[in-house]
């Protein structure tokens, strides 16, 4: 793990150069959290993670370097899942998802989308969230009894008030 | 000639050769001024005249008639514009042939239309439900089909059919009325056939069957070819006169269509007074009579005959034609023109014909017709429980036949009508079932209009705010759940509710699952318990169910007030019609004169078909033509389809599922015996209620629900102890040998069955469920 830390500390050297002014800073903290964040893991993430690991790193509380060593440790997966999701994973998102093949346009928007780092569980969550997948949710939910299930649970509700 | 009393300007949509010079030229002959748009589609057609009538008589202005001339009205919507002129300048349209033609005027012309039909290789009314018409044709005021014989239309739905004037038969063209006549010593050996447009996906098939069927030499096949295969003895078009010469030097006309189109060459060439043979099945043939020597039925008996010809067999040939000289004249002007100038007169001057429905918000209902002070409305929103079958609509399984029997009984009381749900598939065929009641307000439909059935997201919605309207509409005082599962959402209805519940067998068998998984099961008895706990009473069919309901959960006790016992009347006879042609063949061709037994049931574990087919077994050592009908699927309960193979019978039990109640009462008359195996019974067999009206000896399970309606009279009938597949053969031996006297016996219970389960006594239990019946003293 630290062999691998350590490769990644050497690739992000510049990183390091730009952040170095920084460093003892306290006053500075959120600035460096947020270009470890762009420099390890390509986007800016959770904004309540960062301002709790800025308030952290102001306190003394935790290190540059266990930074690091997290983002690192959150990007590695991200990172390989990146470099192996080419057009097949989009087809495969689209078929476990909508039970479908992508469109041409389909396809070309979502491997551009995962080839320049979007993250996976967000490429995913832009295909849930479409009317269609929405639509199939609310039918599958629906089926096998799934109506049956609303309608006893709201005569519940309705006995109950 | 007999012009009618008034002139209309009539746009007539056709093309083809025949009809432009016989049926569009007759219009105008009769006075009317008849605008015929260019075919000028893209979509190839053998039959259609392209030339582009711009010299043809019209009083309209010049430039309506340019912008009418240059528009292409086939296979596509209408334009606006277009369709403003259309309204404006035209007092009917007459759409000929196609359906789809028609879809477009529907959509925008507002007059009186026509549509004129002459048989097609599919069913019309089926095209038009698919393409979403059905709705449009039944609330259009002053819409006619005009079909050109009653043959052609006998599989189309009742709803078609009802839109039907009197047949109007077409003439041939007049150019074969000039033509020589067929001479037996002036022929070549050769046999006209035609076969056009072979590219064409179905008269490629035709072909391929053909050319099957037929390799012979002596064939001639005539029709216009875009792209015809490599065969010699396609000849293609020809010029009229030289087309009309070669059929006429042809030793006999041969016609292999199968279905219910009538093509003219056959009837051109029986003008010119040549022979003409055909396949069995074909509308021809029906023409004909299936006994007419011009009907061959099969290829060998075809080929046979068609040798007889080639080898110039003088008498088979003359035989031929005057076999087929009525079938001749059907199509002679003499026959026709009278016919249509009378019809169509009548169409085109006579009142407007008013719409059979109209649509008010989901409800369709008949047209100009008051509502009824009450209404019941009954869930039946469930898809799959009624069917077209050669255009009759039946009600399959128990629900809908409780159903037709409870509509009628509560709208037999003149101030009640029923509304029934039903999803935007069904709706057709249950306004079929139902139109005689609809068409006098008795019945009205509520429509869950979704086009992805009623599970889809946009069905949910609409089945609640179905609930709604129940509760919120003041003339809906019941509403009836026909089943303890399929209707959910009235357990959210505050309208009195009325539970069917004939049985609930996961109490009688509970090892067994009945829908799929124990959680289903599960869930379904959520929702039953559920429906009726809401429901003011649940209506059932025996005491012995009503005995066991408390402890199954779905009543306080066992004489719990709201829990109605009704036995149910003999359903069905009413809807037994006679076998239609389909039905008739099927029957034949399955079981060909052999004995059989009958058991219509569906294939669950409780019907004990392992009994069956072992007494079956049995009794073809003796008998081993015995044959053993059935109506249901052999495979969903598989151990059943396991017990048939291993005792290799699989061959001799004939399946007929979804059969109708005329095929039903069919099995009954014609069968050796009904044979009932099964061992545990929710109600008393209706099976058995059947079997003795219909005059069916019985060989049945002694079963609690038996003995117990029958008491001492169980003795006239052959029942046998449970999985006794021995004493059933037996039994089934004793009917071989003493049938008279077997159904002499059954005759006490079937007059005792009369009476308990009449009609009459099933109503003055209804009485006791719904408070919209009057009782019977202030009845009369």
């Amino acid at each position: 793990m630290f062999e691998r830390l350590k490769r990644v500390v050497r690739k992000r050297a510049r990183l390091f150069v730009r952040i170095a002014p920084y460093l003892s800073g306290r006053s500075s903290a959120a600035i460096l959290v947020d270009e470890l964040y762009l420099g390890i893991l390509g986007n800016l993430g959770d904004g309540n993670a960062r301002k709790v690991t800025a308030k952290a790193l102001k306190a003394g509380q935790i290190t540059v370097l266990e930074i690091v060593q997290r983002l690192v440790s959150l990007s590695e997966p991200r990172s390989e899942a990146a470099q192996g999701l080419i057009e097949s994973d989009a087809r495969e998102i689209y078929r476990g998802i909508l039970q479908r093949a992508p469109t041409e346009q389909e396809l070309r928007r979502t491997s551009r989308a995962l080839r320049s780092g979007s993250p996976l569980s967000l490429v995913i969550q832009h295909v849930q969230s479409s009317t269609e997948a929405r639509s199939r949710y609310f039918t599958h939910a629906l089926e096998d009894g799934g109506f049956a299930d609303l309608i006893l649970a709201e005569a519940r509700r309705r006995g109950e008030r | 000639m007999t012009p009618t009393s008034r002139s209309r300007r009539i746009f007539w949509l056709g093309m083809h050769k025949v009809l432009k010079p016989t049926e569009l030229r007759r219009l105008r002959e009769l006075g009317h001024e008849v605008f015929n748009p260019a075919y000028i589609s893209p979509i190839y057609d053998q039959s259609a005249d392209l030339r582009i009538d711009r010299e043809q008589p019209t009083t309209l202005p010049r430039d309506v008639f340019n912008s009418l001339l240059g528009y292409d009205f086939f296979y596509k919507t209408i334009d606006p514009n277009i369709a403003r002129l259309l309204n404006e300048h035209f007092d009917v349209v007459i759409v000929t042939i196609n359906p789809n033609w028609l879809k477009s005027f529907l959509d925008v012309f507002q007059g009186q239309i026509i549509y004129r039909t002459y048989g097609q290789h599919f069913s019309i009314s089926e095209t038009m439900i698919a393409d979403g018409m059905w709705q449009s044709i039944l609330s259009r005021d002053n819409l006619t089909i005009v079909p050109f014989a009653a043959e052609s239309v006998e599989t189309e739905h009742r709803w078609f059919v009802d839109l039907c004037s009197e047949p109007v038969p077409y003439q041939i063209s007049d150019d074969v009325f000039g033509h020589a006549l067929w001479d037996f010593d002036d022929c070549a050996r050769e046999i006209a056939v035609s076969l056009p447009n072979i590219q064409n996906a179905y008269y490629s098939a035709a072909y391929e069957r053909f050319s099957g069927a037929f390799p012979e030499s002596y064939f001639r096949l005539y029709g216009p070819q875009r792209h015809a295969p490599e065969d010699e003895r396609i000849i293609g078009e020809l010029p009229r006169e030289d087309f009309l010469e070669r059929l006429r030097r042809s030793a006999g006309y041969y016609y292999d269509f199968r279905d219910d189109v009538a093509y003219l060459p056959p009837i051109e060439m029986m003008e010119m007074r040549g022979p003409v043979l055909c396949a069995a099945g074909s509308l021809l043939a029906r023409f004909l009579g299936e006994d007419s020597p011009n009907v061959c039925a099969d290829d060998d008996e075809a080929r046979e005959k068609l040798r007889r010809l080639v080898n110039g067999d003088r008498a088979f040939a003359a035989d031929l034609i005057a076999s087929q000289e009525t079938t001749r004249q059907r199509y002679d002007p003499a026959f026709v023109v009278p016919i249509f100038d009378r019809v169509m007169s009548g169409l085109l001057d006579g009142s407007p014909k008013p719409a059979k429905l109209r649509k008010v918000g989901p409800v369709l209902e008949a047209a100009g017709v008051d509502r009824r002070e009450k209404t019941i409305a009954v869930a039946l929103h469930a898809d799959g429980l009624f069917e077209h079958k050669a255009g009759r609509p039946y009600a399959f399984e128990g629900i809908p036949r409780v159903v037709d029997t409870l509509v009628k009984t509560l709208t037999n009381e003149p101030n009640v009508a029923c509304e029934v749900s039903c999803t935007r598939q069904s709706a057709p065929v249950i306004y079929d079932f139902f139109r005689e009641q609809f068409a006098t307000g008795a019945v009205r439909l509520y429509l869950i209009d979704a086009p992805q059935g009623r599970d889809s997201p946009g069905a949910l919605l609409q089945r609640l705010a179905w609930v709604d309207a129940v509760d919120e509409q003041s003339d809906i005082t019941t509403v009836v759940a026909p089943h303890y599962y399929l209707f959910p959402e009235l357990i959210l209805s505050e309208t009195r509710l009325v539970l069917y519940l004939p049985d609930y067998f996961p109490y009688l068998a509970p090892g067994e699952v009945f829908d799929e998984t124990v959680e289903k099961d599960a869930r379904n008895k959520q929702v039953g318990l559920a429906l009726a706990s809401r429901a003011d009473r649940i209506l059932t069919n025996s005491e012995f169910t009503r005995a066991y309901l408390p402890k199954a959960g779905f009543s306080s006790h066992r004489d719990d007030p709201k829990v109605v016992v009704a036995p149910l009347p003999f359903l069905g006879a009413d809807r037994a019609l006679d076998l239609t042609r389909e039905e008739q063949n099927l029957v034949l061709m399955r079981l060909a004169g052999r004995p059989f037994l009958f058991y219509p049931t569906a294939n669950r574990p409780n019907k004990n078909l392992k009994c069956l087919f072992e007494a079956f077994s049995r009794l073809r050592l003796a008998r081993p033509d015995l044959g053993l009908a059935m109506t249901c699927d052999l495979y969903s309960y598989p151990p059943a389809a396991e017990a048939a193979k291993r005792l290799g019978l699989l061959d001799d039990i004939h399946l007929f599922p979804r059969a109708s109640e005329g095929l039903l009462r069919w099995f009954y008359q014609n069968s050796v015996a009904l044979c009932l195996t099964s061992n545990l019974e929710g109600n008393f067999p209706p099976q058995v209620l059947e079997a003795l009206n219909y005059g069916a000896p019985v060989v049945a399970t002694r079963l609690p629900m038996i003995t117990e309606v029958l008491g001492d009279m169980s003795d006239q009938l052959l029942l046998v102890s449970p999985n006794d597949a021995a004493g059933f053969a037996n039994a089934v031996e004793v009917v071989f040998r003493s049938r008279e006297m077997i159904l002499r016996k059954q005759d006490s219970v079937v007059v005792y069955l009369r009476e308990r389960t009449s009609l009459a006594r099933f109503a003055s239990r209804m009485q006791d469920v719904f408070t919209e019946m009057l009782p019977a003293s202030e009845a009369i």
